[in-house]
């Protein structure tokens, strides 16, 4: 030893069960903090990547300018790539309809959602890109001539130079896809060409782009119509000022000051625990001679080399586990998180980890040595020091001895009560936050409903035979199929009020279907009896079970009653000013008559495949349309899997962190009075006696923590569901029951094996060692 | 009768070349209400024999009755129960329970034990004790002499067969310590209580009915000390 600092190292030798714990406690909540603000992290590049790849890489699109605006805007500095979309334009190739689309090369591959997928970019006039179904459904190879008929009604053959990559929108339209130039789209351009021509612009990195959107809607007198936000990618980039995209951030700012609270709580409790045995110890340097101030450098070295050795192992299995997360994220869907990076580090992440791992570590390792200060140095060595000093003795008389003294103890420092019910508190809290995400889930990236089509038949305004759902249904490799009528602008009245409903007829599986989006009244009624309808959540019109509504229509006027209210409806048209009226298909043919199916839903089998589709084409009417709608649904399942992953990812961390947070703390407090319990056990206390006064210190810790995480909890997580479902879907807020039991189960479940150990291992010391300890 | 038995008792630490002798087939019987003294060198082996006898500690062999009870014969469970009931305990550092008062400090032994306490026995300890006003007070507003009169009362609570004092007054100075040896003395003639205890001070085992010298694990009864 050369100096007097060396002694770190042997202090830390000699009390290495308490220097471990304390570095767990570090390494834990590094990894936490690292491994959510990673994942977060590479959630948000992967789902730029995403949105890049199925929205195009563009911030802004302006509409309705002229070239010579165009010109000019894209000559701005802060401009890096800009170009024409041109959309909006169809012709039919044979009976079905294309879709045209046109871009200059680096503009399509750049800034649109599009993608080549073999062969080269039509750069004549005469040349076009043709999608891979088109090219398989006409028998088409790259090379080939095709006619189509243009816009303007004549026939024009093109070239075809390359395949373009199958679209969801386009197979669920049931429409062909072609690229062209620019040039030789603005040839054939029809009348709404205009519509969907829009002006693309990407901004150089660092720009603030809703600056950049003002000065352009300024210099060039653009309206708010005319200037459209690439929505999900400059929200992902935190330059959104959307509405959705700005209560997101405030939830996710939030949520991460949880995350940074819970961090800093664990370890704070974990210091506070052993402090005894360390103010006894730098009581002793004090008494050897050491100054205030000395002892402060020694305090924020043993810190710091705690935090060496934590901070950079935290660092390493947070990192290792937002990769695992993010392997995993990959694996399970292809599609939406295909853009997740792999084995990329997350600056953001690691820092966060780091900072909670050294700053928090030396503001709670000071504390210790500002006890140390202020006791006199003879108190502090002569074993007689008291963690706190007691004012008032344990009250014996509610419960047995060590009942009341385990009580007691949990609530004799106030310091420690405060951070051992936070750590519950705040891990309860954290669950209860994210357990609103799990419910944002499922209403906005909603799992695949069970209603949901694979393919759909309708025929424009016109409406289908309902017998012909009968003869889809005989199709091998069809399971089921359904049918709705629709009838929009039906009149309506309510007391004085009036509007109107589109009438939607569902069968009973439908109605079946539609429980899980009743949120008020019942189905059964509206099922089975006449006169009996549900109405869908219609924003400020406030509907009730049992309100009584007069429909007029040619028939004459039925009165129908509200049987309940859903938050969703499957209907082709759009709703009326009063929202959808949902009723059987008896009750619709008693208020419009058989108006045929508007809609037939079809669901396949597994063995559904093409060729099942091909034969639903050759059974309806030339002039109806079939959507496919397979692989929309699949991207749209996998959206789900992928979401629901990460939520219930963030959930089990934080439960798997609450509970090593209990166990530590725990072990530590149990570590930090075992002369205590050995004196009692000298005296005569048992080992069950002892095993309940852990126990009743534990679970007081519990309770307080479970009280004060369900007092915070509940109404944060009823702001949280308000911000963002209640405003949004009408839904109503109810205490998550199950959530709340789970977690507060897992808490209990938490003290109680945490308490095991500490048990355990003071029962296995002979209680003649632990009073030599203390002479 | 004797209260205690101690029938070759040997407790050996390490193995080989650094095998320690701390009992070495130590053998004696205590009467009951007899007050012995143990002295002998620091490290002569007298805090083993106490915490052996006491059943804190196991030893290598021997055997050791209290009140015609096998100790070593007994479950964990059952020992623990044992020792509440028939031995007290007087430490050198008091060890009392900083959270309970000096009135709850004393009987803890018999909350333990899920027993009502005999309040007219407490409240008689205390007088006697010299505790009578400082019966709510928490043991950090007691001096050394007071902190270690609790601990005599919390040994004498469960009116014990045998109390062990492991140099109950090794803490304390001289006029607080010459208190609590006639404490214990009257004690032990008041209660007919059993008292082993053992002491660096030659005065104080002048108090003793009888006193034992240990040296290297070697047990040697002294008999009478004259004062």
């Amino acid at each position: 030893m050369k100096k007097y600092l060396d002694l770190v190292p042997q202090y830390e030798k000699v009390h290495r069960k308490s220097s471990r714990i304390s570095v767990l406690c570090i390494i834990l909540s590094v990894l936490l903090v690292t491994a959510i603000f990673s994942m977060a992290d590479m959630a948000l590049r992967a789902q730029k990547g995403y949105f890049i790849k199925t929205n195009g890489e563009y911030h802004i699109s302006l509409k309705d300018i002229d070239r010579q605006t165009a010109e000019m805007v894209g000559a701005r500095v802060d401009v890096l790539v800009c170009g024409w979309t041109l959309q909006g334009s169809t012709g039919k190739i044979g009976e079905k309809f294309v879709s045209f689309a046109g871009a200059s090369e680096s503009t399509f591959s750049s800034l649109t959602e599009m993608n080549m997928q073999s062969g080269a970019y039509p750069t004549q006039s005469n040349e076009a890109l043709i999608n891979q179904a088109a090219l398989e459904q006409l028998g088409l190879n790259i090379g080939d001539m095709v006619t189509v008929t243009v816009p303007d009604g004549s026939q024009k053959d093109y070239l075809i130079t390359g395949v373009l990559e199958n679209m969801g929108s386009l197979l669920k339209a049931d429409v062909y896809g072609m690229v062209l130039s620019e040039d030789g789209f603005r040839k054939i351009a029809g009348e709404n060409a205009k519509e969907g021509s829009t002006f693309r612009i990407q901004f150089k990195s660092g720009v603030n782009i809703q600056l950049a959107i003002r000065q352009i809607k300024e210099t060039y007198g653009l309206d708010d119509n005319q200037v459209g936000e690439n929505t999900a990618l400059l929200g992902l980039m935190g330059q959104s000022e959307n509405s959705t995209m700005q209560s997101l951030y405030i939830v996710a700012a939030f949520l991460a000051l949880l995350v940074l609270v819970a961090g800093t709580v664990m370890i704070a409790a974990s210091f506070n625990t052993n402090v005894l045995e360390r103010v006894q110890f730098y009581g002793l340097l004090r008494c050897l001679g050491a100054s205030k101030k000395q002892v402060k450098h020694f305090v924020i070295l043993q810190g710091l080399r705690q935090s060496m050795k934590a901070v950079p192992f935290g660092l390493v299995t947070g990192q290792i586990l937002t990769w695992c997360a993010c392997l995993l994220l990959k694996s399970i869907s292809g599609e939406r998180f295909s853009e997740i990076p792999l084995f990329q580090f997350s600056i953001g992440g690691l820092a966060a980890g780091a900072v909670i791992g050294f700053l928090i570590v030396f503001l709670a390792s000071l504390s210790p040595a500002k006890k140390a200060a202020k006791v006199p140095p003879v108190t502090a060595i002569s074993g007689n020091i008291q963690l706190t000093q007691n004012k008032k003795a344990v009250n014996t008389k509610l419960f047995h001895v060590e009942t009341s003294m385990g009580i007691f103890h949990a609530l004799s420092s106030k310091k420690n009560v405060f951070l051992m019910t936070c750590s519950f508190a705040i891990s309860i809290m954290m669950f209860l936050s994210f357990q609103v995400m799990v419910t944002f889930l499922d209403k906005g990236m909603p799992a695949l409903a069970p209603s949901a089509a694979d393919v759909t038949v309708t025929m424009g305004t016109a409406s289908l035979d309902r017998a012909l759902s009968d003869e889809i249904r005989m199709v091998d490799g069809v399971d089921k199929v359904f049918g709705r009528m629709e009838q929009t602008d039906v009149s309506a009245s309510h007391g004085s009020d009036t509007g109107t409903f589109t009438l939607v007829s569902y069968t009973n599986r439908q109605f079946q279907w539609a429980e899980q989006d009743l949120n008020k009244g019942n189905i059964a009624s509206v099922q089975n009896e006449n006169g009996y309808a549900l109405i869908t959540y219609n924003g400020g019109t406030g509907w009730s079970v049992g309100d009584t509504v007069t429909l007029h229509t040619s028939a004459g006027s039925k009165q129908i009653t509200i049987g309940g209210i859903l938050t969703t409806t499957s209907a082709a048209n759009s709703a009326g000013s009063y929202g959808y009226m949902v009723c059987s298909e008896q009750t619709f043919i008693e208020i419009a008559g058989d108006l045929g199916y508007t809609t037939i839903d079809v669901q396949l089998t597994n063995a559904g495949n093409d060729d099942t589709v091909s034969v639903i084409r050759g059974l309806i009417p030339a002039d109806s349309n079939v959507s496919d709608k397979r692989l929309a649904n699949s991207e749209a399942q996998s959206s789900y899997y992928t979401g629901a992953v990460f939520i219930y990812g963030f959930l089990i961390i934080i439960a798997l962190i609450t509970v090593f947070n209990i166990f530590n703390s725990m072990n530590a407090s149990a570590a930090s009075r075992t002369k205590q319990y050995g004196i009692m056990r000298s005296i005569g206390m048992g080992t069950n006696q002892l095993y309940k006064m852990i126990a009743a210190e534990s679970f007081t810790y519990a309770i307080l923590g479970c009280g004060a995480g369900c007092a915070l909890g509940l109404p944060l997580n009823r702001a949280m569901f308000q911000f963002l479902i209640a405003d949004k879907w009408g839904t109503g807020w109810t205490v998550p029951i199950a959530a709340l039991l789970l977690v507060i189960l897992l808490c209990l479940i938490s003290a109680a094996i945490a308490i095991k150990r500490p048990i355990k291992q003071i029962s296995k010391m002979a209680i003649v060692d632990i009073i030599k300890l203390q002479q | 009768m004797n209260i205690l038995e101690v029938q070759d008792l040997c407790k050996t630490y390490g193995t080989g070349g650094t095998e320690v002798n701390a009992l070495n087939h130590v053998s004696f019987s205590v009467r009951r209400g007899e007050f012995i003294a143990i002295v002998g060198e620091s490290g002569s082996g007298k805090s083993t024999l106490l915490n052996v006898v006491g059943a804190l500690d196991n030893s290598t062999s021997g055997k050791v009755w209290i009140d015609g009870r096998d100790i070593f014969s007994m479950s964990e469970k059952k020992l623990t129960v044992f020792r509440r009931q028939h031995i007290g305990f007087i430490f050198q550092s008091f060890n009392l329970i900083p959270e309970l008062n000096v009135e709850q400090n004393i009987i803890f032994p018999l909350l333990l034990d899920y027993k009502k306490p005999d309040q007219k026995y407490v409240n008689e300890l205390l007088n006697v004790l010299g505790l009578v006003e400082r019966r709510k007070h928490l043991p950090s507003q007691l001096s050394g002499g007071q902190q270690q009169r609790v601990a005599i009362g919390r040994a004498l609570a469960a009116r014990p067969a045998l109390i062990m004092a492991d140099e109950p007054t090794g803490n304390l100075d001289s006029k607080n310590s010459q208190e609590v040896i006639a404490l214990l003395q009257s004690m032990s003639q008041k209660y007919q209580q059993t008292i082993l205890m053992i002491t660096h001070n030659e005065n104080h085992a002048g108090a003793a009915d009888r006193v034992f010298r240990m040296s290297d694990g070697i047990l040697k009864d002294l008999g009478v000390m004259s004062q």
